[in-house]
């Protein structure tokens, strides 16, 4: 028994040991100098690191390229090592908290980097990025990934410089849950909507067709997707669907063109689907009834580009930096209280 | 730049390139009445340098700190006032040589570059990019301190000069320099990671820069426990204070200027 404790003991105080703090961290320093060389010369690999988090990252990338990924995997275990080391070492003071109190500082420095560390390692398993998701004003989207949250969009436009050169761009935005409103910012640079792990940024704006304005019997019309209009014969218009490419000209390889689907009903008949699209002119179930629509110009409607990003330890994270932060400023004046005492800690 | 900011910048780098003079005049002849002379000009150049910084502030509207020249500006700005912390708290004398003339080499690097300030691009415009920078510069100086404390540590061991503090301060000041260089840089790292995260979504970025920048912090970490085992305490500490500011060069400059990276310098 007292064997088995001696063992113990030996194991808890290698746990705790500063030497092998050190080994670990200059390993891995040393890994991640070697293996971060290979970097700049293969941007193939390596080039968009940051457009998934590190776990997708390594099961596409490190899967299809292990020769130069390994040192990554080997860098990220010895870290792991490092934070365990440094977990042990905050619980040893805990545990001593009466007679090292005076430390608080440091150990505080110690306990953040665990967090942190913790944190990143979360954020690497249960976390996902996705740019580029298209939002239109008035639009509301759900998160991809997220089910039960949605995006909606209100307004977007370009914020000009002195110049007058667009230098960002402002997207008024909300987030929800089911239909209840969890959170709105006018997200632009350095402004992202932040709740719990998710972060949604802008990362440019756009137009997007979504209708055409006509000419025509009635008047001036705006039709797109969900659209009606009243039929000269007493029925209605639906517009179902509007594609912009939806039709192709000619038999095969001409242009794509913009095309309109649609339901017309009538009180107690069935109703019948139609498409028109534009270069092919109204279809008969329309001009039969003497609708005159002329197209006059496309609609564009702005919309907004996005970067989803979800990463379930960020609260920890900060947590993390706040600690750490606390820690730093506690060391610095129990520095300078030592050194007003003359005390100087050699070992 | 204005006129003035220009008169500031010149005449700062005058008073550091008289100290300089008049502190390897001291080490040849030793006089105390020269290394005073040479300290008031550092504190003159320092008070021209503050002024010329501030002003800059001032025009621009933001801490400029965002191309090669005013990084290096601003380098040398934190040096100076990292040596003047030492000297006034220890009295190093003629260890100020060593530090001294690197600042004039940073200042000198950085006089026939661009001068001129810029509007501030959006993604930089926040509290967030000033605290990063500003700690950022401040750890560097501190650990180009420990880099000339770890320099005249070898020095002074082999000659073992009444000109130099001796051994035991220079180690002593040496740990002091690593440890505070730690705590300033690991504040630019938290506030650089808080600014990574509302600029981009992520706290930590895999590239170049941002990798190196870690294992800088990394690295001085090591130091500030290597500093606790015998082996390494004085002589394998001023080689690691070089070895580790020898990193430090690499990840401001050469990543800025060699490779492509999220951090680059003009
Ligand atoms: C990357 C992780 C770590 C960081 C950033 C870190 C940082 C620090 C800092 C800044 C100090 C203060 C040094 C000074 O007083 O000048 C310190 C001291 C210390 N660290 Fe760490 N450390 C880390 C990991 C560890 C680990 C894994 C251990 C334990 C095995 C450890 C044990 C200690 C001890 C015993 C001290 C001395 C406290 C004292 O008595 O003054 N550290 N650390």
């Amino acid at each position: 028994m007292s064997r088995f404790r001696h063992l113990l003991k030996d194991f808890w105080k290698l746990c705790c040991s500063l030497k092998l703090a050190i080994v670990l961290a200059t390993l891995a320093t040393l890994t991640a100098f070697g293996g971060s060389l290979l970097m700049p010369s293969r941007p193939w690999i390596f080039a968009n690191m940051d457009s998934v988090n590190l776990g997708e990252w390594l099961a596409r990338q490190g899967r299809q390229y292990p020769g130069m990924t390994w040192w990554i995997h080997l860098y990220g275990a010895l870290l792991l090592l490092l934070g365990l080391n440094t977990a042990c070492c905050v619980a040893d003071w805990l545990v001593h908290l009466r007679g090292r109190w005076r430390k608080s500082g440091e150990y505080l420095i110690h306990l953040g980097f665990v967090l942190l560390l913790a944190a990143y390692l979360w954020g690497c398993l249960a976390g996902f990025r996705v740019a580029g998701e298209a939002i239109a004003v008035g639009e509301t989207r759900p998160v991809p990934r997220l089910p039960g949250y949605y995006l909606r969009l209100h307004a977007v436009e370009p914020v000009l410089g002195p110049s007058g050169r667009p230098m960002d761009v402002r997207s008024s935005l909300s987030l929800l849950r089911g239909e209840t409103v969890v959170a709105e910012q006018a997200v632009r640079a350095n402004h992202p909507l932040i709740w719990k792990g998710l972060t949604v940024l802008g990362l440019s704006f756009d137009q997007r067709n979504d209708g055409f304005r006509f000419t025509g019997s009635l008047g001036t019309l705006e039709l797109r997707a969900g659209s009606r209009i009243a039929l000269p014969d007493g029925g209605e218009l639906h517009i179902l669907d509007y594609r912009p490419n939806g039709a192709r000209r000619g038999s095969g390889g001409g242009p794509f063109e913009p095309v309109f689907f649609g339901e017309i009903r009538h009180p107690g008949q069935p109703s019948e689907h139609v498409r028109y699209a534009l270069r092919e002119g109204l279809p008969s179930a329309l001009t039969r009834i003497g609708l005159d629509l002329r197209p006059l110009a496309p609609l564009q409607q702005p919309v907004s580009i996005l970067a989803i990003h979800y990463d379930p330890g960020l609260a920890l994270a900060f947590a993390g930096a706040l600690v750490m932060t606390l820690g730093i400023l506690l060391a610095i004046g129990s520095f300078y209280y030592k050194r007003s005492r003359g005390d100087r800690p050699l070992l | 730049m204005t006129e003035f900011a220009q008169i500031l910048l010149w005449g700062a780098f005058l008073c550091y390139l008289l100290s300089v003079n008049l502190y390897l005049l001291h080490a040849l002849i030793r006089r105390p009445l020269l290394w005073r002379g040479a300290f008031a000009l550092v504190g003159l150049g320092f008070l021209l340098h503050s002024l010329c910084l501030g002003l800059r502030w001032y025009l621009a509207g933001y801490l400029p700190v965002t191309n090669l020249f005013s990084t290096l500006f601003f380098f040398s700005w934190a040096l100076a006032a990292t040596y003047l912390y030492f000297e006034l708290r220890n009295r190093i004398h003629a260890a100020g040589l060593f530090v001294m003339l690197f600042n004039l080499l940073l200042l000198g690097t950085a006089l026939p570059r661009d001068s001129a300030l810029k509007p501030l691009i959006p993604a930089l415009d926040t509290p967030l990019f000033t605290l990063h920078i500003a700690f950022s510069f401040l750890g560097y100086a501190f650990f180009a301190m420990a880099f000339s404390l770890g320099v005249l540590y070898l020095v002074q061991r082999r000659l073992g000069t009444a000109l130099l503090p001796d051994l035991a301060l220079l180690r002593q000041l040496n740990e002091e320099a690593i440890f505070l260089g730690f705590a300033l840089f690991s504040l630019c790292m938290l506030f650089g990671g808080i600014w990574a995260q509302v600029a981009w979504g992520y706290y930590f970025s895999w590239n170049i820069k941002g990798l190196w920048s870690f294992l800088v912090w990394l690295f001085y970490a090591g130091m500030c426990h290597a500093k606790f085992v015998r082996r390494w305490q004085g002589t394998g500490y001023a080689c690691l204070s070089i070895l580790g500011f020898a990193l430090v060069l690499f990840t401001y400059l050469g990543i800025g200027l060699l490779m492509s990276s999220n951090h680059p310098l003009d």
